[in-house]
């Protein structure tokens, strides 16, 4: 859970400074922040970073943006 | 209004025209830009200056508006005025221009177009202004705001999905101004996206700057945050969402005031919030008192000195009395108004008659009680801490944190009871970090510390003692 906090707001500072359309392997970050989160069985963190993922993979860049802000939101709620 | 102005006409170009041409913005517009203590002065300057230069040249034409010390050109929007002052934001002069701009237009003004309203420029497609004007035509969902709202809304949430998509890195001065315009028309009805579009709008400002001050995880979570509050708006929270609580009358009240300490908010505002205690129906109410001048010398207004002078000045309700002379008081607000936030107005139809000396050992007990930090809600605007009034007998363990850039301590009760707080390292908190250094191993027997709880940490606001109550933050 330690490592969860700093990961996410990895995610999130990365995403918002390069961009979503511009994120490269910034999605790595995305893809081990979704293994931390099944790995510690947060399964709506997991969702996200899935959901965002697959958005940004499949060029669905406003969905991810969606996506992205509830991932925000879930961040801040958890770190409180 | 009729105001002596010095036209000077290069293009020859017609003046009704023109001034058809020339933005109004409202009061409440140009002190949202700014803030009331800059409108004020910006009135002032107008009122106190005899006439005013206004030159019309180029093509297309542009105004310039000539003060003793600058000249401001005036844009479509506030965001696109230019000033030759050192000020980097929105200064007194480019509040004194659009107040000017806005006069003249309507002095000029062609007869039975009173309400004009600018086309807006053709934007290049690939622009995030083409796409918000794609967004507006989308159809209305299930809002409890009025229609023009959720356009607003909409037309937010586009340009800040744009931003997401692009990144903050790529954002220059084009998206902080579009951004600050979206914040000036919002401030009317949905004030807290208002605050977050100006918030972002710093963000990009201080990162293109290369300011210290930019977080790009702060500044990402608030474009997530504004698309997220968009998005709960939409149901039947938008007014509770959207809006600041409005001042109501509160009738009399017995106040103590138990200090007070500075804040900086990160879209630049700074001032200074007093801590008062309703004696009868026994609950802290707060009182905020903003720097008016921050925004006339950017580079040193929020300094020591700024916040010290704030506190001495003599300008609150309708007697005018100042935060340092009700500090430590017992006094009586007569017809005052406050929020749901308990949040007391500076209504100048509010009389303050100040009475005697607080006597510490009179502090009632349910006050001395550490309350528990206050709950954690996503789309609450802040305004949501806990105080109390905590004896202590002495100050332990006092670390400065070299990483994190904070003094932290622990206050010990008489009953041993241990609290731990913390003071951010900043210029405006030099002075009470001082202070609490010099609180180590001291016998602070019978004094008490008025705490801050917020959802971080617990933070101290004055020390009460038999001589009255020490404001150590200034």
């Amino acid at each position: 859970m330690n490592n969860f906090i700093p990961l996410m707001e990895q995610v999130i500072s990365d995403v918002g400074f390069t961009g979503i359309q511009n994120l490269g392997s910034g999605i790595a970050t995305v893809k081990k922040a979704a293994a931390v989160c099944a790995e510690l069985g947060m399964t709506t963190g997991e969702t996200l970073c899935n959901d965002f993922i697959s958005a940004v993979n499949g060029g669905e860049y406003d969905r991810a943006a969606i996506i992205f802000s509830r991932l925000c939101c879930y961040c801040e709620c958890i770190s409180g | 209004m009729d105001r002596n102005y010095i036209v000077i006409n290069k293009e020859n170009a017609n003046i009704q025209a023109i001034a058809a041409m020339l933005p109004r913005f409202s009061e409440e517009e140009l002190i949202a830009a700014s803030n009331k203590g800059t409108y004020k002065r910006a009135r002032k300057d107008i009122e106190s200056s005899g006439s005013l230069n206004i030159t019309f040249s180029g093509e297309p034409v542009k105004a310039v508006i000539t003060f003793s010390d600058c000249e401001v050109t005036a844009g479509k929007a506030l965001g696109e005025f230019m000033c030759t002052c050192p000020s980097k934001t929105v200064c007194r002069h480019i509040i004194s221009a659009a107040i000017v701009m806005g006069e003249f237009a309507a002095d000029n003004a062609p007869s039975g177009k009173e309400n004009i309203t600018q086309t807006p420029s053709k934007k290049e497609k690939t622009s995030p202004e083409a796409f918000l004007e794609e967004k507006k035509t989308e159809p209305k969902e299930d809002w409890s705001i009025n229609p023009e709202d959720v356009l607003y809304l909409k037309e937010v949430e586009a340009y800040v999905t744009v931003i997401l998509k692009k990144g903050l890195i790529n954002c220059g001065i084009s998206e902080q101004q579009s951004l600050m315009s979206l914040s000036l028309k919002g401030s009317g009805n949905c004030r807290r996206i208002s605050a977050l579009c100006r918030s972002a709008a710093a963000d990009i400002e201080s990162m293109n700057s290369r300011s210290s001050a930019f977080n790009p995880l702060s500044a990402s979570l608030k474009l997530g945050r504004i698309i997220n509050t968009v998005y709960a708006a939409s149901g039947d929270r938008g007014e509770r969402l959207l809006r600041s609580d409005d001042y109501t009358d509160q009738g009399n009240g017995k106040f103590i005031c138990l200090g007070a300490y500075p804040y900086r908010t990160s879209s630049g505002f700074a001032g200074i919030t007093a801590l008062l205690y309703e004696t009868e129906k026994k609950e802290f109410f707060t009182y905020g008192s903003g720097l008016s001048d921050i925004y006339d010398n950017t580079a040193d207004a929020a300094s020591k000195q700024s916040f010290k002078k704030q506190f001495r000045r003599n300008c609150h309700w309708q007697n005018e009395v100042s935060l340092e002379t009700i500090s430590g008081k017992i006094f009586q607000l007569i017809n005052y108004k406050a929020d749901s936030k308990k949040r007391i107005s500076s209504s100048k139809q509010t009389v303050c008659i100040i009475g005697c000396d607080l006597v510490p050992e009179n502090i009632s007990r349910e006050i001395s009680v550490l309350p528990s930090p206050p709950e954690y809600n996503y789309f609450s605007a802040g305004g949501s801490d806990s105080f109390c009034v905590y004896p202590i007998s002495r100050v332990d363990d006092i670390v400065f944190d070299t990483s994190q850039q904070v003094l932290k301590f622990t206050l010990v009760s008489p009953k041993e009871n241990a609290v731990r707080c913390e003071i951010i390292h900043s210029q405006v908190n030099d002075m009470a970090e001082r202070f609490i250094e010099l609180l180590a191993e001291k016998d602070m027997s019978e004094h008490f510390m008025v705490l801050r709880i917020t959802r971080k940490a617990n933070i101290p606001i004055s020390l009460m003692g038999k001589n009255g109550i020490n404001n150590f933050f200034f």
